[in-house]
């Protein structure tokens, strides 16, 4: 029976198919668009035949587009987002050292802590005049008692200017850790460490600098750098 | 809706084509609403829809000859003189589909449609009473059983509602069956 059935409306089908393709083609005869028209009419017919029709087939393209355009935003999106999360770490990993850096000339009490607040604050913020070629500033912090100049080259490289400071005209410097005189900037002398980043650190008036570089000839940009800051 | 008439028309005259639905549409419905009340349609706010759809098919179909370039007020003129006579032509239709209903052709199943179709040996004949169906009904008869589609779909893409869309399948199928029985082929038919 169900095979009978399924011949009988395969034969309705063929009629009415014959039908509307031969009405079809009639009615496109007399169209006198170009030969567009009927492969239009065939991917409707297509669309409509796996349901995918919608109120208008200019809206079917329009959301093919705009699912098209969102997957790609997402795409550029979700890139970003992986690239913005590697530079932070990179910045947050340097900040991190630099702190730390900061920490060990840092002025420290009598049981040897740092003061948590200090007497003084910043009433005048150093600047660098002078950079090596390539370097861009990409953040400028200046609070109470400390500011930072972060500057970056397109290879990466950064140099940073601390200032803090300082409730003495002493530069308390820990040598077990590395630092040692480096050289002299009009009579102040500047103590350095080296480890992957190069620090340096002085006094200027009240308050303390210090700078990262991790640049190309630390030995010769670095005194230009250092007597250039006003 | 746009798009299956746009599927069915000369792409010279798409932008005209759109422009009239897009202008003219809401103004065409209400039109046809107040001709089918006043004559007394029960179902008018279906069957607007179907009369204003009939205005389409008919502008669709001979584009050549419609002013388009007229005034937005002669055009407008124009087309609620042809859809006057399209609803006219309706509410006859429907005077035929209600004699149709008492010859007790009231809901046939598909199966005993394809049965009675295929009933017909004479395949031309079958070919000709399809071939003398409106439009509306051989396009929303091909949708259903050809391409299968589901009713909602079939709405959509027509742009009418779900209910004018069962309307005309089940107008369709009366229509070709009447159209066979004309044919003098006896036996035909099975009634639910």
């Amino acid at each position: 029976m169900s095979s009978s059935i399924s011949e009988n409306k395969a034969y309705f089908i063929k009629a009415l198919n014959e039908v509307i393709e031969r009405k079809t083609q009639a009615d496109m005869a007399g169209f006198e668009g170009d030969a567009k028209t009927s492969i239009r009419h065939k991917i409707i017919m297509k669309q409509i035949a796996k349901g995918k029709c919608f109120d208008s087939a200019d809206k079917a393209a329009v959301i093919k587009k705009t699912v098209l355009i969102a997957v790609i935003v997402a795409m550029l999106a979700l890139t970003s987002c992986a690239l913005a999360i590697i530079y932070r770490q990179s910045i947050a990993g340097f900040i991190e050292r630099v702190y730390e850096e900061y920490l060990l000339v840092s002025p420290a009490d009598e049981n040897g802590e740092t003061p948590e607040e200090y007497p003084t604050r910043i009433e005048k913020v150093y600047e660098f005049t002078y950079i090596p070629e390539g370097y861009k500033l990409k953040s400028e912090t200046v609070q109470l008692f400390v500011s930072i100049h972060f500057y970056e080259n397109s290879e990466g490289h950064k140099l940073v200017l601390k200032q803090k400071t300082n409730e003495t005209s002493n530069l308390k410097v820990d040598i077990n850790n590395g630092y040692s005189k480096a050289f002299e900037v009009n009579g102040v002398p500047v103590y350095c460490r080296e480890d992957g980043v190069y620090s340096y650190t002085f006094l200027i008036v009240n308050y303390i600098i210090q700078i990262q570089y991790n640049g190309e000839n630390p030995e010769t940009e670095m005194p230009k750098i250092i007597a250039a800051i006003q | 809706m746009l798009s299956f008439l746009l599927s069915i028309c000369d792409p010279i005259y798409h932008d005209k084509i759109e422009m009239l639905v897009n202008t003219y549409h809401d103004q065409m419905i209400i039109y046809a609403k107040s001709i089918l009340k006043k004559a007394n349609d029960p179902n008018y706010e279906y069957d607007a829809e179907e009369v204003v759809q009939n205005l389409y098919m008919r502008i669709v179909k001979y584009c050549a000859g419609v002013r388009f370039h007229e005034s937005p007020a002669v055009l407008k003129g124009y087309l609620k003189k042809v859809l006057k006579n399209e609803a006219m032509t309706f509410l006859k239709d429907m005077e035929y589909l209600e004699s149709l209903d008492d010859k007790e052709y009231l809901s046939i199943d598909d199966e005993s449609f394809f049965t009675a179709v295929q009933a017909k040996e004479k395949y031309n004949a079958v070919l000709e009473a399809i071939d003398c169906l409106k439009d509306i009904y051989s396009y929303s008869l091909s949708f259903r059983y050809c391409d299968e589609m589901e009713i909602p779909d079939i709405a959509n893409l027509m742009g009418v509602a779900e209910k004018t869309v069962y309307t005309r399948i089940e107008r369709g199928k009366k229509l070709l069956l009447d159209a066979l029985a004309k044919e003098g082929s006896e036996n035909v038919f099975i009634y639910k």
